[in-house]
């Protein structure tokens, strides 16, 4: 064990009034891969990724980033949220959007510096929106949508990219291209987490797989995790994709 | 012939601020539709217009609850008991949102209603107490910008800015969290905090206003600006910025208008005109207005 892992998962266990979504959950990511969170619906992917993110507390449990206890504040962690979570008819530009994601470095009222501009417009050449900076945000495609999300994480940087079903109702070109950035990332030494839905490009995209349904029941490199047997087993008799 | 002299005449006086009132009334009016218009845009883009229409309304019990209570009409007291009252229908908005019994629009249409009802209540039984009718508590249903006086303005407008300022220093954060609540809370921003701040500069806006607009239309001069500021721009800081200028001059030629027509209170006044001011954006404004939307869809055609 040269370097501590990314994330570290230790006894999680997260609920909503009643419902457990996350019961125990322990798992180890390490740094500098590209991994798929997999699931059915509820099994308690965009919960565990809340409580990476930090937009909500564990209720037992502990995690841990680069072998350190998390604290509220987590500067090297970068989160692209579901689309569905945001308000399109909001005014706001592309750019706008994509500008959020120096907030950290610019904070309350200082303007934006050519450095801090620079890396804006870095990152929307880098996903290709440059020509889309002045839309209103819900005046683009979904695909575009994505770009623009992937571009406010990409300016803000980070250590660790968190991403939650970055390829629902995004068009093909729009997913490889995201798919390009996001191994980019990877190659860069950074870890990205991505809950995927798709289970027939898992294969191809993910380095390393969790599959979870509410518990861990199967994590670690793709090609040992996703088996006929252990996706049977996280999804309940409900897979819709055999595996070859 | 005679009426339209009448008029002109009171026009004329109006703009010569012949009379102290006069200009006191239309700064006070100024200074609401300002500053409803900036606090408005926020809570109009988080769905939460309803929220400022029951909190106008919880003012008024506190109001009279004030008056009772130091048996004065001085204008602090009267305030701080609106104050106080505004903010408790917000929090009992809150409460009851978030549990599982009762609906949060529901929730707005008790608080809305219950609380109004003991104001209307509370101002009955002042009125028909022997000192009751000088009290001018009237004046707080419908608003009197022309009863403020040089010393009230100046509360006002300290409020008003202070309360300008500190939206203008959230502006971006305040934004964020509007737009996108999860990616706000992963920059560690304190979401509920920000939430509490905005609620609480509502309640104060609308303090600040209801001697101007009175109680029952003050949730209109917080929602219809910045609703037709949004067919003005398709930027937060533009909407902003419009929505500002609108009930800026919705409070003026309201003003105006209840000056020059004897009867009329400030506040009625001051929505008729800034309603006529959203049907203009709404048929004219560049972003999704009716006519941009029909010569768009007419050029993809």
């Amino acid at each position: 064990m040269t370097s501590p892992a990314a994330i570290e998962v230790r006894g999680v266990q997260m609920a909503y009034d009643e419902t457990v979504a996350l019961r125990d959950v322990t798992v180890e990511i390490p740094t500098g891969c590209l991994v798929g969170v997999v699931g059915p619906n509820g099994a308690g992917k965009s919960t565990l990724i809340k409580g990476l993110v930090g937009a909500r507390e564990p209720d037992r449990g502990e995690l841990r980033f680069f072998g350190k206890p998390a604290t509220k504040k987590r500067p090297f962690l970068t989160y692209v949220p579901q689309r569905g979570a945001v308000d399109w008819d909001f005014p706001i530009t592309a750019e706008g959007v994509v500008r959020q994601g120096r907030f950290r470095s610019v904070g309350l009222l200082t303007r934006f510096s050519a450095e801090e501009r620079g890396k804006v417009e870095a990152a929307m050449e880098a996903v290709d929106i440059t020509a889309l900076r002045s839309r209103q945000i819900g005046n683009l495609s979904g695909g575009q949508q994505q770009r623009v999300f992937l571009a406010r994480a990409l300016c803000q940087g980070g250590e660790i990219y968190v991403l939650d079903e970055p390829f629902a109702g995004v068009d093909a070109s729009t997913e490889s291209a995201i798919m390009d950035v996001l191994r980019g990332l990877r190659d860069e030494g950074k870890t990205v987490v991505v809950v995927h839905h798709d289970l027939s490009t898992v294969r191809e995209y993910f380095d390393r797989l969790i599959l979870l349904n509410q518990v861990v029941v199967a994590a670690g490199p793709t090609e040992e995790v996703f088996t006929a047997e252990n996706l049977q087993e996280t999804y309940r008799g409900q897979v819709a994709v055999v595996v070859e | 012939m005679v009426r339209s002299n009448l008029y002109l005449e009171r026009a004329q006086e109006f703009f010569a601020f012949q009379y102290d009132f006069v200009a006191l009334a239309l700064g006070a009016s100024v200074i609401v539709g300002v500053v409803c218009g900036l606090v408005g845009t926020f809570l109009v883009l988080r769905g939460y217009s309803l929220v400022g229409d029951a909190i106008g309304h919880a003012t008024l019990p506190g109001v009279a609850a004030a008056f009772l209570i130091t048996g004065t009409q001085h204008p602090g007291a009267l305030l701080t008991g609106a104050l106080l009252s505004g903010l408790l229908g917000a929090v009992t908005v809150g409460v009851f949102s978030r549990g599982p019994r009762v609906r949060s629009d529901a929730a707005i249409g008790i608080v809305l209603s219950v609380f109004f009802g003991l104001g209307i209540l509370l101002v009955a039984m002042i009125q028909a107490s022997p000192t009751g009718t000088q009290a001018g508590l009237t004046n707080f249903l419908f608003g009197n910008a022309a009863a403020i006086t040089a010393g009230q303005l100046q509360v006002l407008a300290g409020l008003s800015l202070a309360l300008c300022v500190a939206i203008g220093i959230w502006f971006r954060p305040l934004a964020i969290v509007t737009f996108d609540p999860g990616f706000g809370r992963s920059l560690g921003l304190n979401v509920s905090a920000l939430e509490m701040g905005l609620l609480a500069a509502l309640s104060m806006a609308v303090v600040v206003s209801i001697q101007a607009v009175g109680v029952i239309l003050v949730a209109a001069m917080v929602i219809i600006p910045p609703s037709a500021a949004r067919f003005l721009s398709r930027r937060i800081q533009g909407v902003a910025l419009w929505s500002m200028a609108i009930g800026g001059v919705s409070g003026a030629m309201g003003a105006f208008l209840s000056y020059l027509f004897e009867g009329v209170a400030t506040g009625p006044a001051m929505v008729v005109v800034a309603t006529g001011f959203f049907l203009l954006a709404l048929f004219l404004g560049p972003f999704n207005g009716v006519l941009a939307t029909a010569l768009r869809k007419r050029r993809a055609r």
